[in-house]
């Protein structure tokens, strides 16, 4: 584990690298991207235990704080979609200075749809992207993000509970709305809004592996995944897509380990036995 | 399936419950009572009905009591079923 802060458009950034074993050669090198607010305290310990798992087996990885979130510089309320993909910029430069090998890009929930936009900025500059649950329609995530507050107003019992609806119109009146601690502002809540995962994988024209958490070992695709997946492979885009039977970790309060996952992850790109 | 059964499906898939949930009756406490149901469980499982159901709740349809025991949430999906 090599802890390191990076300087990028906003403010230093933490990320942590996991270098490749030293018998391990270096095959390939990973950034990758957390989820957002509390699913990324959910699930910090699966993606470490997936990353020791690709360095074992010659692949660096990257794990990303993007500006305002985990341990970088800065409020979250400050954050903004630009500045997270700058972020990734910075993180990717530094891990083309390392060496030569490939470099892919990837993340969980949101933090695979970041990647996915960086992607399509640079078609082909990625040797894989590596998707996790990604967030297909940013305005659905958008919606169940608000509606943990109106949850969290339930569970307490208030009468006073805002609606997913009267949040959605804060924000569009230029106002910060809290939920579960985080400050969302209105500029953020636009982009991650305007989100479609759909045609940023068109455009970043990269080998794709899509995992996807399962509740059932002979549960297929979500219907949403397979229409994306249906439609970039008749674009030519070579897509591995797969669903996993284990639990979904980012939304879960007890701690769950994740480990039929986290074995898959590490195989489906490149990684396993 | 009859509903009951559907949203213990939905309740055992969603909040990792196993076998917990088919004990579940009308009477079975769930809202300050199931340590997993937190505010993002909470807003996960009601997407999770959304989509099992085919149904589309609005947050002004729903109170703390439609998720203090099994039954009322069971009843209240009844209704929007019915509707």
């Amino acid at each position: 584990m090599q802890p390191r802060y990076l300087s990028s458009t906003a403010g230093r950034i933490f990320a942590n690298y996991f270098p490749p074993a030293p018998e391990a050669p270096v095959r390939s090198r990973l950034l990758f991207i957390p989820p957002f607010a509390e699913e990324l305290n959910r699930s910090r310990h699966v993606i470490a235990a997936f990353a020791r798992g690709c360095a074992r087996n010659g692949i660096g990885v990257m794990i990303l704080d993007p500006y305002g979130t985990g341990d970088s510089e800065g409020n979250f309320a400050d954050a903004r979609w630009n500045i997270w993909k700058d972020d990734v910029g910075a993180a990717i430069t530094a891990l083309s200075q390392m060496g030569d090998e490939p470099i892919a890009i990837g993340g969980l929930r949101l933090g695979a749809s970041l990647a996915a936009d960086v992607a399509a900025d640079h078609p082909s500059r990625f040797s894989r992207l590596v998707l996790w649950q990604p967030v297909t329609t940013g305005q659905n995530y958008l919606k169940q993000f608000l509606r943990i507050r109106f949850a969290a107003d339930l569970a307490e019992g208030g009468a006073a509970t805002q609606g997913t609806k009267k949040l959605m119109e804060e924000l569009e009146a230029g106002k910060i709305v809290e939920v579960g601690g985080y400050d969302l502002a209105p500029a953020l809540a636009k982009s991650i809004g305007g989100i479609k995962l759909g045609p940023l994988g068109l455009a970043a024209k990269t080998p794709v592996t899509w995992l996807e958490v399962v509740a059932r070992e002979d549960a297929s695709l979500s219907p949403a995944a397979s229409r994306i997946v249906k439609d970039w492979d008749a674009a030519g885009i070579e897509v591995n897509a797969r669903p996993v039977k284990d639990e979904a970790v980012w939304l879960l309060p007890a701690r769950v380990e994740m480990a039929a996952f986290v074995r898959a992850a590490v195989e489906s790109i490149g990684g396993g036995r | 399936m009859s509903v009951s059964e559907e949203v213990r499906d939905v309740l055992a898939q969603t909040l990792q419950l196993g076998d917990r949930a088919q004990d579940f009756t009308d009477t079975t406490l769930l809202l300050g009572n199931l340590p997993e149901l937190d505010s993002m469980m909470i807003a996960t499982l009601l997407a999770a009905i959304e989509e099992h159901f085919d149904i589309s709740i609005e947050d002004d349809e729903i109170s703390a009591e439609t998720f203090e025991s099994f039954g009322s949430l069971r009843s209240y999906i009844e209704t929007k079923l019915a509707a």
